[in-house]
């Protein structure tokens, strides 16, 4: 029984089976004829792909049933007696005429198997398919319906026309280009798509891929892509040929190939342009060149920044810098902050908004903010950079009060000591506010720290004054040492480091000179000053500052003293004196002069004005140097042409090679130019190739030349003459007078 | 009156006379009756008579006769009026078609005087008028350039400049200069129809044969004329150059900068200290210059002295540097170093005057402003030559001295004014340095000529016999001048257009290059010239011009109607009686 049941499971799978193919076998011919049609691979998936599933949809094989089945075979065989539906049925639940019946078209079905015959159009679907098949073969082959890229009709101005280089009478047609293709690869980055194009002047972005296919109406030889100087060998063979190059740089090209009868041919010369990949531009707005801000209040600077490039951003950033502190105390600190808006990637055009917090940079009074935009954009493999110009802010530092040495100089100079008179008084003002808080032991104590610091800076100035210190040096350096930790919190001044050092040198050399003569020998203005030798000598101007200088000391002695004495108080009067007066001293210090750093190399005093010439000796060069003339080339084609069109001399072989050259010298600068100078690099390269020529093109290849050569200026130059007698004896005439 | 008898066939005289005779005897003998009657010397006389009528119709007698015919010559440019007016002056007139180069012997024998009209005979025609009385009446010409001036034969970089007159000019027409192939390079537009100055200029950038053309073109800018301007445009050899100094100089270095950039041999000798010299060979051998010698001279085309080392040569130094350039003209250039110009050096000193002014605009390029020595240099003497503004020369025999005011000229190169300095420094070197020897030289009024058209050269040269030959086709023969012993004449005809070259066989490096064109080229400066040579040559009257006289052949009728009169009359005679 189950047989019979498996027969009809069979017939089903196989209608449904047949039932598919005929869409399919649809679907092949049009996806084929697309195919040949449109030479497209893609297309014709497509074209097969939809061809498919609509046939499908129209058919629907998976409708078909069991019962179809059935009753298409009590159909097709009569003697199943329309009973093939009982086989489907439950052999239990049928009575009993039934299951005979049952059993009975079983047996007839398993008999008669083979007469299953399951309608289908396969045959007639196969043939038109096939028909269909033939006939976009034989559109295809002969080339009606041309729909294809490569034998689209070349526009007029893209044809390419060949010159045949050995002879006028050809005893064939010249070949000619059939189909020429050319397919601009742009680099990747740019995620531009490849273009085709049938001009053979082309204007390409740097680095992309161009390949050349040309196809020609009959077989030819050595088809040669000449770029430049030099001749590359396209692939290919019979009549079809290609070439592909990436395109560094501009250049011109020409193609140049052989007829199967060995007739060469060469075409007109075409420009292959390359433009750069631009940089990003960046265009800042709202945003001064210069801001400012106080420190109370809100601190924020924010601006938009349209961002664009021709392919594409990759990258974009603030690179600020904050630099804290003035003169060589000066520190930077650099960050790279991102915009508040977020870059896509690749976006050709983009805004970009950002607030920039200054306390978020931690910036206080006085602090600068430099920045800049710098923008990336993603070409491959290094990518074009571009930035803004700086912009500057700054918060306003108003307790400040820069005193300036002079308004000419940068920085402060001042040595940090004259300061130090100014931070006693802090200091002592400061005890003189804290002396009910602290014990007494501790008030005297920092008294006498504080006089022992007034002592330090006195000894300090007395050293300008030439005056011996009676603490000893020693002392000196490590109470100044002392002093200037202490003072460092309060001062925030780093920059005196360097006259700290000079003074420290000073010292040594007290150690090490006779103190018998330091008086003079010792001054440090002496160097500055015009002290002629005699101290008391001094200009006025010295003498004024040296007397203020030690009235200033003698009250440095007072305030000292008291504080000595534990009573600040007192000492603050002659440290005020002692104050405004350093202060007038530092106003008319202009002798303090910034050092350079230039140490001239030691002169050998024993070796100098002896005139020893034992180790000069004569010298001797020898040089050659090339005379360049770019254009060498280009001025003898010229005079060659000029020779050429006079007489009726045939082009020789170094005549071409000549024309070669100078085409070449052209090309360098046809780069630049190419509109001026293309037509006339044609026919030079022409001439370089050709053996026929005529006046024509002799003129326009001499007038073009003429016109690229560059200027020339008369040189020194030898000359002839020839000595006439008569010459002479007029000379001789002359001398005589 | 005898005198002027001649016979045509002279060298029958002697068969007719004797044949005469013979007769003569016949007839007396047959007239001889017996007596010597008046009827015999009757029939004698009149028997020689006819036999005197045969023999002289057998020899043909002439006789001289005075020639009194005009004819006028009608030669390019002639106005009809002209001819209209002579016709009516003299019937008779006969009137001749020139053609350049026709023979006018035959016609200039039998006339008396000869008008000329039109622009005139050419020059190579005018030998035929040497003994004519010819009155030219010249013809002015009409439109066209009628004066040329340009260098034929120059040096690479300079500038080519073509001057001229041009007559009558088309009002808004244009004359453009073009370069070789045709491409226009500077032009003029004429504005009235004056006679028009013209200047085109245009820097020559290549060496070689090259052919400009000067165009005509109406207002509408058609092209009317084209006109081949043929120019020789030589590239030099570069120079051999000593400079030689006491000190190191700025100036020093960089002209000798300049010159070794240029392909130039420099060597520099420089004073480091005592003894001591620093050699600089530039595109040279190393070849040291310890002390000038006639071997050392004899390479150099210039020397750069400043004045300090000029004057701490030895005296053998003096010697051979005097002599290399007083007899092998070798050129010295004086560097100043201070203003010493007066000072006597070792060559002389130069005349100077002083001058108040510190700085001078120099006439080159853009006219920079320099610095100077405050001294002028007089205005030139016989063998002073001044340079520009800023140079001077002193011819010593063959060779040249010079010196320049100017001071610090290598500023002019911190500026970069290269082109400048350049010049100031090309006018110097080229005013002083020596010019190499040739074997000979050729000479000739112009560099072109025309097809079939005698070209005329003069060559100089002391060999004993010279050969030129003409493009190694034909040599060509030479006249040796009678007065100056070293100069050749010589003619061609050229029958090609196009670049052709006069050499010496001798040396192949003295050569003379010329451009052949097309008849009718130039056209109007042609007839300029024409016009100007035949006013000159017809202008001096003919001082040996003689009555002319022509042989007259008698009519050979009278001699046959003598000899029939008598015969006739001897046969009447019997029959009278």
């Amino acid at each position: 029984m189950k047989e019979a049941r498996d027969i009809l499971y069979g017939a089903l799978l196989k209608w449904r089976l047949l039932k598919s193919t005929e869409p399919l076998l649809v679907a092949l011919a049009l996806g084929g004829s697309a195919y040949l049609l449109i030479s497209s691979f893609w297309v014709a998936v497509m074209v097969f792909l939809i061809s498919l599933s609509v046939g499908l949809w129209f058919v629907r094989p998976w409708k078909l049933t069991l019962a179809q089945i059935c009753s298409r075979v009590d159909e097709t065989i009569p003697t199943m007696e329309h009973s093939t539906g009982l086989i489907l049925e439950n052999e239990n639940q049928l009575p009993l005429l039934s299951k005979i019946q049952r059993a009975r078209a079983s047996e007839t079905l398993k008999n008669h198997q083979r007469d299953i015959r399951i309608e289908n159009a396969l045959v007639p679907t196969a043939g038109i398919s096939l028909l269909v098949i033939l006939l976009a073969w034989l559109v295809h082959a002969l080339g009606v319906f041309q729909l294809d890229r490569n034998t689209k009709n070349i526009s007029e101005a893209d044809v390419v026309t060949f010159q045949t280089l050995d002879s006028t009478n050809l005893e064939i047609l010249p070949p000619k280009i059939r189909s020429q293709e050319i397919r601009i690869s742009y680099p990747n980055y740019t995620q531009k798509l490849d273009t085709y194009t049938t001009q053979m002047n082309l204007r390409v972005l740097e680095g992309s891929r161009i390949s050349w296919n040309i196809v020609f109406d009959q077989s030819v030889n050595g088809v040669q892509l000449q770029m430049g100087a030099d001749s590359l060998q396209m692939d290919g063979t019979k009549d079809s040929f290609s070439k592909s190059l990436v395109a560094d740089y501009a250049n011109f090209y020409a193609i140049k190939f052989e007829d199967s009868l060995g007739n060469s041919y060469v075409s007109d010369l075409f420009a292959l342009e390359t433009y750069k990949d631009e940089p990003p531009v960046i265009e800042m707005e709202g945003l001064p060149q210069f801001s400012s801000f106080d420190f109370e209040g809100p601190q924020k600077l924010a601006f938009t920044t349209q961002l664009k490039d021709d392919f594409g951003l990759a990258d974009v950033a603030i690179i600020a810098t904050v630099s804290k502190g003035s003169g060589e105390s000066v520190k930077f600190r650099e960050e790279r902050l991102g915009f508040d808006t977020k870059l896509s990637s690749g976006m050709k055009e983009q805004n970009f908004r950002k607030t920039l917090n200054l306390r978020e940079l931690k910036m206080e009074p006085g602090d600068e903010l430099y920045f800049y935009v710098e923008a990336i954009d993603n070409k491959q493999p290094r990518p074009n950079i571009s930035r803004t110009e700086t912009f500057f802010t700054v918060i306003r530092d108003t307790v400040t009060n820069q005193f300036a040495v002079e308004g000419t100089l940068g920085a402060d100079l001042m040595p940090d000591y004259f300061r130090s008179q100014r931070q006693l008084i802090i200091d002592t003002e400061k005890l003189i506010a804290e002396k009910p808080v602290i014990e007494t032991k501790e008030y005297n104590f920092r008294s006498n720290e504080l006089g022992f610091d007034q002592k330090a800076l006195r000894i300090k100035y007395g050293e300008f004054m030439g005056d011996e210190s009676e603490g000893g040096p020693v002392v000196v350096t490590e109470v100044e040492a002392a002093t200037e930790d202490q003072l460092a919190e309060y001062t925030h001044d780093h920059d005196g480091s360097n006259e700290h050092n000079l003074v420290a040198e000073e010292h040594e050399d007290h150690d090490h000179q006779d103190h018998g003569n330091e008086g003079d020998a010792e001054d440090p203005l002496e160097a500055y000053i015009h002290n002629h030798e005699d101290p008391e000598a001094s200009t006025l101007f010295a003498q004024s500052l040296k007397s203020k200088l030690k009235q200033a000391m003698a009250e440095m002695w007072d305030a000292e003293l008291y504080l000595r004495l534990f009573q600040p108080e007192k000492s603050l009067p002659y440290q005020y004196k002692a104050l405004k007066l350093i202060q007038e001293i530092k106003n008319s210090a202009r002798i303090y002069v910034h050092r350079i750093g230039f140490d001239p190399p030691p002169i050998k005093e024993d070796k100098r004005l002896t005139g020893d010439l034992k180790e000069v000796g004569n010298y001797s060069k020898s040089e050659t140097l090339e005379k360049e003339d770019d254009y060498q080339n280009m001025r003898k084609a010229v005079a060659r042409l000029e020779v050429l069109l006079d007489s009726d001399l045939k082009i020789t072989k170094a005549d071409r090679d000549l024309f070669h050259k100078a085409g070449n010298e052209l090309a360098r600068k046809a780069i630049e130019e190419p509109g001026k100078y293309l037509a006339t690099l044609q026919t030079v390269k022409w001439l370089s190739e050709t053996e026929v020529i005529d006046a024509k093109q002799i003129n326009n290849a001499l007038q073009g030349l003429y016109r690229a050569l560059p200027k020339k200026q008369v040189l020194p130059n030898s000359s002839d003459r020839y000595q006439n007698e008569l010459n002479n004896l007029f000379i001789e005439s002359l001398n005589v007078e | 009156m005898l005198s002027n008898l001649a016979f045509e066939n002279k060298d029958w005289m002697l068969a007719v006379v004797l044949t005469g005779l013979l007769l003569f005897a016949v007839f007396i003998w047959k007239a001889w009756t017996g007596t010597a009657d008046r009827r015999f010397y009757l029939q004698t006389f009149l028997g020689f008579f006819a036999i005197l009528c045969l023999a002289l119709l057998v020899l043909k007698p002439t006789y001289l006769q005075k020639v009194r015919k005009e004819a006028v010559l009608l030669t390019n440019g002639y106005q009809a009026e002209t001819l209209d007016s002579l016709k009516k002056s003299n019937r008779r007139i006969s009137v001749l078609e020139y053609a350049p180069g026709m023979d006018l012997s035959s016609t200039l024998d039998s006339i008396d005087r000869l008008l000329i009209a039109g622009h005139g005979v050419r020059d190579y025609d005018l030998w035929q008028f040497k003994q004519s009385s010819v009155s030219f009446i010249p013809e002015a010409i009409s439109e066209g350039i009628v004066q040329l001036k340009y260098n034929q034969k120059t040096i690479l970089g300079a500038d080519l400049v073509v001057e001229g007159i041009y007559n009558n000019p088309v009002n808004q027409s244009k004359l453009v200069l073009q370069g070789p192939g045709g491409s226009p390079l500077d032009s003029i537009v004429f504005s009235d129809n004056q006679e028009h100055q013209f200047r085109l200029r245009t820097n020559l950038k290549a060496p070689g044969k090259f052919l400009f053309f000067v165009q005509r073109k109406d207002s509408s800018g058609t092209d009317t004329k084209t006109e081949p301007l043929p120019v020789f445009v030589e590239a030099k050899t570069p120079l051999t150059v000593l400079m030689v100094n006491e000190f190191p100089s700025f100036e020093t270095k960089y002209l000798k900068n300049f010159l070794a950039e240029e392909g130039h041999r420099v060597i520099v000798k420089t004073k480091l200290t005592k003894q001591k010299y620093k050699y600089e060979y530039f595109n040279t051998e190393r070849q040291p210059v310890y002390s000038l010698n006639s071997e050392n001279l004899s390479a150099l085309d210039l020397i750069f002295f400043d004045d300090v080392s000029l004057n701490m040569l030895s005296n053998s130094e003096r010697t051979v540097l005097t002599e290399a350039i007083q007899q092998y003209g070798l050129g010295v250039f004086v560097q100043q170093t201070g203003n010493r110009f007066q000072v006597e050096n070792k060559l002389g000193a130069f005349e100077v005057q002083p001058d108040t002014e510190n700085t001078l605009k120099v006439a080159v390029g853009a006219e920079p402003l320099m610095e100077k020595y405050p001294v002028r240099f007089p205005a030139t003497g016989l063998t002073e030559m001044a340079i520009g503004n800023y140079g001077y020369s002193k011819r010593l025999r063959q060779g040249i001295i010079g010196t320049t005011s100017l001071k610090n000229t290598y500023e002019l190169l911190l500026d970069g004014k290269q082109a400048e300095y350049r010049e100031i420094w090309t006018s110097l070197i080229n005013g002083l340095r020596k010019q190499t020897q040739n074997t000979g030289a050729f000479r000739s009024e112009s560099n072109w000529a025309f097809i079939d058209e005698p070209y005329d050269f003069s060559f100089f040269t002391s060999e004993e016999n010279p050969v030129v030959s003409l493009g190694n086709q034909y040599r060509v023969p030479l006249l040796k001048n009678t007065v100056v012993h070293e100069e050749w004449q010589g003619r061609v005809y050229p029958r090609e257009k196009g670049w052709h070259e006069l050499a010496s066989e001798q040396d192949s490096t003295t050569s003379q290059n010329f451009y052949v064109m097309e008849a009718g080229n130039w056209s109007s400066l042609t007839a300029q010239n024409t016009l100007k040579r035949n006013k000159r040559f017809f202008d001096s009257p003919v001082s040996d011009q003689k009555e002319k006289f022509l042989p007259q052949s008698i009519p050979a009728i009278w001699f046959f109607m003598g000899f029939i009169l008598s015969m006739g009359f001897l046969w009447l005679l019997p029959k009278i009686k």
